[in-house]
């Protein structure tokens, strides 16, 4: 069954990929909405990875591994650097030190989620595996805060913000439901855990279809 | 008694080397690339072995889960030290990155061919070329396109070679897999359909 929801969370991240490929690699699109089509192809060749290890290679459907966790790291760079670009400096211009001091709520809230799972007595994991599991979800503590912070700020003259709002929140949400991911892991059977992932993958999908609204709201802007 | 790997690699790169001498400019400088990637992929068998040797992991494991980071890793260094040390134009950079690749492809498929227990064929030789030089061309490619990000941006460089690095692991990690299944045609079909698009979209663009 576990198999059977890693297809379907494989099928919706690569229609995900070639659409956000098809509309969004175009020279007049910001680097900031491809940047989140790369993050879904990386994902997309993480879930590819997980079949194909259960199908041909002797692996498991279910559970982490260290290619996985590289996959993971990886879509989550590919957030962030949307994120960190000159998309930020247009953005912000420095001057709201309140909003930046709010926006440390998002990494703050994942580094406690963090902090339980690890050291929860429910967890069996080795300390290697807790130390690279945590290394790999790293740059969501930074993609959320950067997230958090233009949600926060007021309007840019330009209305730039105002074309991504809707991908930082889904953006939140799956730094939120990445981090829930290892916690819950704890609790629940693998089957739960793959249904878990499969919604992750819907998060996926939201924010490219955003990304198509919000890029052609930029384009209208400029 | 001296590593078969070793005396290989010397027969690959001791007459490319001479070539440094004759070549001058860009060609130059894509003949040291290729002789980079040779040499890395012979440093990164030696890596290997060793981790084989230190550990109990089966050979599988360790080409899935081990190999494509080790891989990658050397192979995007030199071109991460060109990049931030030279910062060459993109096109220079582009082509030093598939050089790399080249080269490592090329080590990579003699010390198969050295080392293989297998009866191989004359197709499988060609398959196995053709999918190996485009699966190691187009990872390091991906670290090479993101490098040329470098001089615009420091920041985005840094975490989007990092991100294009990870998706080049992975995607070797799943190459790896598919050669060693049932169905080995797979695995050299997958760099074949991911090549030959990229390699249209960077002409196309940089004819544009």
């Amino acid at each position: 069954m576990a198999i059977f929801l890693e297809l379907a969370a494989f099928a919706v991240t690569a229609s995900v990929f070639i659409f956000g490929a098809f509309n969004l690699f175009k020279k007049e699109i910001p680097k900031y909405f491809k940047l989140y089509v790369c993050a879904a192809g990386c994902y997309m060749l993480e879930e590819l990875w997980v079949i194909v290890n259960a199908l041909l290679g002797n692996g498991k459907a279910d559970g982490l591994s260290t290619v996985r966790l590289v996959g993971i790291f990886g879509c989550l760079c590919f957030m962030l650097s949307a994120n960190v670009n000159e998309f930020d400096k247009v953005v912000d211009d420095g001057e709201n030190k309140k909003a930046k001091l709010l926006s440390l709520i998002a990494p703050a809230i994942l580094i406690a989620l963090c902090a339980v799972s690890v050291f929860s007595p429910l967890n069996s994991m080795t300390a290697v595996e807790k130390v690279m599991g945590t290394l790999s979800i790293l740059p969501a503590l930074f993609g959320s805060y950067y997230s958090l912070k233009h949600l926060l700020l007021p309007e840019d003259s330009m209305g730039f913000l105002r074309a991504t709002r809707k991908i930082d929140v889904l953006a939140l949400a799956f730094y939120l439901l990445t981090y829930l991911y290892s916690l819950a892991n704890l609790f629940f059977s693998n089957l739960i855990m793959s249904l878990y992932d499969f919604l992750i993958t819907i998060v996926f999908l939201g924010i490219i279809v955003f990304c198509k609204k919000g890029a052609n709201k930029w384009k209208a802007l400029i | 008694m001296e590593s078969p790997d070793l005396m290989l690699f010397i027969c690959l790169a001791a007459p490319l080397s001479m070539m440094l001498f004759v070549f001058k400019g860009k060609s130059r400088a894509i003949l040291g690339f290729l002789l980079t990637g040779i040499f890395m992929c012979l440093f990164a068998g030696e890596i290997d072995g060793f981790i084989l040797s230190r550990t109990n992991l089966s050979v599988r494991f360790l080409t899935v889960n081990v190999t494509p980071i080790v891989e990658e890793i050397l192979k995007a260094l030199p071109i991460v030290f060109i990049a931030f040390l030279i910062k060459p134009d993109r096109q220079f950079l582009l082509e030093g990155a598939i050089a790399v690749g080249v080269g490592f492809a090329t080590m990579e498929n003699a010390c198969l061919l050295l080392n293989s227990s297998v009866a191989l064929s004359v197709g499988l030789t060609v398959a196995r070329g053709f999918g190996a030089g485009m699966l190691h061309g187009v990872s390091t490619l991906a670290v090479g396109y993101s490098m040329t990000l470098a001089s615009k941006d420091k920041k985005l460089s840094f975490t989007g070679t990092v991100a294009a690095l990870s998706t080049a692991i992975i995607y070797h990690s799943i190459y790896n897999i598919l050669v060693q299944s049932k169905y080995p045609a797979l695995g050299i079909l997958m760099p074949i359909l991911t090549f030959i698009p990229i390699v249209l979209a960077l002409r196309r663009k940089s004819k544009a």
